[in-house]
């Protein structure tokens, strides 16, 4: 019988998996005995353990596996860094060169992962979750590191030893491409612990690995997910403890608007169909599942497709009443010199905006060649005021923004933290305002209170309006 | 392809059922199909948002409900949307908002900004009319694409396109295929794993107990457990099941925002009775049939049958044999005949054949593969028969009599 150093393994790449040849069953690796090829098959994030105990075991073993390269970066417009950079990257290297660094926005994050690429040189996939981050991404590493950046995703599909991409993206192609990066830098990686997203932290075998967010909390919990899947959390500052030193300070500001009276009659006709067939149905609303049930069973009645209709309807009068309108022109007017980010829930709501006001707008529909040139106008001062939805929630850097109002949004606090996050970046004197535009008596009340429920609205600058 | 909620399914325990469109049903849904059709040619220049609402007046009960919603998606899928305007609505865009953040900031403490002065100063600049200027603005979203040819579709075809969009929309939620196949010819069984190895799947096969085979189809991540990220693979991979003949599928799913377990069951048939009646194997290739009839191939007391037989071997794929040798009192021997178009095809049945002990085979090999017999070590019962023409009947004979004789 062979002795075990005689056993020669070897180890591919293989559809996002590691594929191990010229082993028995048995043995102890990890990964599980794969029929189909007869062989040991390892999830691809498993590669350095795996390599570990194959040494460990005295195996000899043919890595025919690693396809990323050694780097020689430098910045070409090398700053200091601030303390809580330098803090959090060492305390990233102290852990393996794995985890996830806590940030406000407008903090720098990108200039930590920028430094961590810098200590480790190692070829860098960075993962963000809109086309607008990948573009800013590509032009902040175009322009520091003076090297060919790879692009995928947005209709790209150019692989280079540093690459962007989108999470859409990283989940369709690292079965692929999952070999080719030592060093992986996930960017608002909150979105990571999603089903679909996190196979694609599971099928790269980068050994290196940072996560980058404002905000780790998720509504279904599964931020704890990140531990695996990119290490613990080894840095964390909110916005409280830099606002004023790193951030721009801030107020935010709750104007309370009435609903008309036509407006009125019919949010309470189109709530009580509404509540009443859910009240019929004892459907719980309050729990997990409960706005899935009612979706469910309203699909299969009359009844219900009246409730589901009745539900829109109320909720849209509560986002878009004539009175937020009322007041959202008027700060538009008080506010018509500053750089003004107008957010909503829904993109119907943001075009009546932009038609009524005429204000440029972005949504999942504005081309990038469009997008780019209204945020470099509103950088610029072309623009003084934009509306978007959802899509600039996250992460794209528009620094002169000072002023954020909030006409309707979801009960996250993550978003209402991101919204917030827009307009908070140091520029010179700047003070930013964030205004939440919300209707009395309304659903949106409670939906307000649940968003607020973080440090950052909890402070002395925030007021309630009328 | 349809999502869940535009297929009409049934959940039973842990089975899925495609709910049939038959009888009463498949006429209420041929009335729905043609009303769809008649709304689409109807609306020629309207909107696609418009045609969207026109679409959604259609009455229906709720229980139909899915079967519309589904039947309008196949539609507008197979119609044409065109921007309605040939002005640059983002360059007027452009235009329209700088024009008004520059007046609205140049406003004293009592202005207030006109709108219609805006419209009325870019138009003139633009040389356009204000209102066609306004309706241009956002002429190019989605929803103002305008309807330019409806479907080419008459209601039965709509409704048959509805039903095979219902089963590629079932499979996208796939997590893993079972297919038993019997009777198939070898030219039918290689396109398939063909297939599934340009698609990069994984299979494994087994023997059934009442002939023929199982095949199981995943992805390499399937064996960490069930994964949805081949579901597209899987469904693309009708059109070759389908070429297969009479096949007996199931399908496991994850079905809904829960992402129930749930199987699915059908028959994949190439014509609509189900039968598997007027599916015949393909016949012998030439070579092959050229060599059955040969007077020294007749005399051996040999015969050459067609076969649906398969060798796995886990790692190197599936071996599908042209024909059966058969003689009374000498073990059965596995005819391939191979292309000229592959050496490592011939390197892989050498492995093929050192890791299948106990089958006796004979590759058929072109001589312009450049490959020698020798490469078969000797000890493995199965041979390489290189031929520059055709292959040598004496010779296949006396082959044969030696890998028979091993019996």
């Amino acid at each position: 019988m062979a002795k075990l150093r005689d056993v020669n393994v070897t180890v591919q790449f293989a559809g996002g998996t590691l594929r191990v040849l010229g082993v028995q069953r048995g043995l102890d690796l990890p990964g599980l005995w794969d029929e189909r090829e007869g062989c040991l098959r390892v999830p691809a994030f498993e590669y350095a353990p795996l390599l570990r105990q194959i040494r460990r075991l005295g195996l000899t073993c043919v890595d025919e596996v690693r396809a990323y390269e050694e780097l020689n970066l430098s910045l070409h417009e090398a700053r200091a860094a601030r303390p809580f950079q330098t803090e959090s990257v060492a305390a990233w290297l102290e852990s393996q060169a794995r985890g996830v660094i806590v940030l406000p926005t407008g903090s720098g994050k990108s200039y930590v992962a920028l430094l961590a690429m810098l200590e480790k040189q190692r070829s860098t996939l960075v993962v963000a979750p809109t086309l607008d981050l990948v573009r800013q991404w590509h032009q902040t590493l175009s322009s520091q590191f003076r090297v060919p950046i790879g692009l995928l995703g947005g209709g790209e599909h150019d692989v280079k030893p540093i690459t962007v991409t989108t999470y859409d993206s990283a989940y369709l192609h690292m079965e692929r491409y999952g070999n080719r990066f030592g060093l992986v830098v996930f960017d608002e990686c909150h979105h990571l612990p999603g089903e679909s997203y996190a196979e694609a932290a599971r099928m790269c075998i980068a050994p290196f690995r940072l996560g980058l967010t404002a905000t780790l909390e998720r509504a279904d919990g599964r931020e704890v997910e990140l531990e695996s899947l990119l290490g613990r959390v080894v840095y964390s500052q909110n916005i409280v403890d830099l606002a004023g030193a790193y951030l721009a300070p801030y107020d935010t500001e709750r104007l309370v608007v009435e609903l008309d009276e036509l407006e009125r009659a019919s949010y309470e006709a189109a709530r009580a169909t509404y509540i009443n067939f859910v009240r019929q149905q004892s459907i719980n609303l309050g729990s997990p599942r409960g706005f899935t049930e009612f979706i469910q069973r309203a699909s299969r009645s009359e009844a219900g497709q009246k409730a589901l209709r009745a539900y829109r309807e109320q909720r849209a009068l509560a986002f878009a009443p004539a009175a937020k309108l009322r007041s959202l022109g008027e700060l538009l007017f008080k506010h018509r010199r500053d750089r003004t980010i107008v957010f909503t829930e829904d993109n119907r709501t943001a075009y009546r905006i932009s038609r009524e006001f005429l204000v440029p707008i972005i949504t999942h529909q504005t081309k990038l060649k469009e997008r780019s040139e209204i945020l470099t106008g509103f950088e610029a001062g072309r623009y003084h005021a934009l509306v978007t939805s959802k899509v600039l929630n996250e992460g794209v850097d528009v620094p002169s923004a000072n002023v954020a109002v909030v006409v309707s949004g979801s009960g996250s606090v993550m978003e209402h933290v991101q919204r917030l996050g827009r307009i908070l970046r140091q520029q010179g004197e700047k003070r930013a305002r964030l205004y939440e535009l919300v209707s009395a008596k309304t659903s949106e009340t409670n939906t307000s209170e649940r968003r607020r429920e973080h440090a950052a609205y909890q402070r002395r600058h925030s007021t309630e309006g009328p | 392809m349809l999502s869940p909620d535009q297929i009409r399914v049934r959940r039973r325990a842990d089975r899925l059922f495609l709910q049939p469109l038959e009888g009463a049903a498949r006429t209420r849904a041929l009335e729905l199909a043609s009303d769809i059709v008649g709304v689409l040619e109807t609306s020629l220049g309207a909107s696609e948002e418009d045609v969207r609402q026109e679409l959604s007046f259609l009455p229906h009960a709720a229980s139909e409900a899915k079967l519309v919603a589904g039947l309008i998606k196949v539609a507008l899928d197979a119609s044409d949307f065109e921007l309605g305007s040939e002005l640059d609505a983002a360059s007027l865009r452009q235009n329209v908002f700088s024009r008004a953040s520059e007046v609205r900031a140049s406003l004293e403490d009592s202005g207030i900004l006109s709108r219609e002065a805006i419209f009325a100063d870019v138009s003139r600049e633009l040389e356009l009319e204000p209102s066609v200027l306004e309706a241009a603005l956002f002429s190019d979203l989605k929803g103002a694409a305008e309807l330019t040819k409806r479907p080419d579709l008459s209601g039965p075809a709509l409704v048959a396109a509805y039903e095979v969009a219902s089963l590629q929309g079932i499979l996208l939620r796939a997590t893993e295929l079972i297919l038993d196949i019997e009777g198939i010819d070898s030219v039918r069984v290689r396109a398939f794993f063909r297939q599934l190895k340009f698609r990069e799947l994984l299979f494994s096969l087994e023997d059934l107990e009442q002939g023929g085979h199982r095949v199981t189809v995943s992805g390499p991540l399937s064996v960490f457990g069930p994964k949805t990220r081949y579901g597209l693979r899987l469904a693309l991979l009708i059109p070759a099941i389908a070429a297969l003949g009479v096949v007996k599928c199931a399908a496991l799913l994850r079905w809904g925002t829960e992402k129930r377990a749930l199987r699915f069951e059908w028959l994949s048939t190439t014509n609509e009775s189900g039968s598997s009646a007027g599916i015949e194997l393909a016949p012998l290739r030439a070579e092959l049939e050229q060599l059955s009839l040969s007077p020294a191939f007749i005399g051996s007391g040999w015969v050459m049958a067609p076969t649906e037989r398969l060798f796995s071997v886990p790692g190197l794929g599936v071996c599908v044999p042209d024909v059966v040798c058969r003689r009374a009192g000498s073990a059965e021997v596995y005819l391939e005949l191979l292309g000229y178009w592959s050496r490592d095809a011939v390197f892989r049945r050498v492995e093929w054949a050192q890791k299948l002990p106990d089958s006796r085979f004979i590759f058929l090999v072109p001589s312009r593969l450049r490959v020698s017999e020798a490469i078969l070590p000797e000890h493995i019962e199965a041979r390489l028969h290189i031929f520059k023409a055709t292959p040598n009947a004496r010779r296949l004979v006396q082959e044969l009599e030696a890998l028979g004789a091993c019996a």
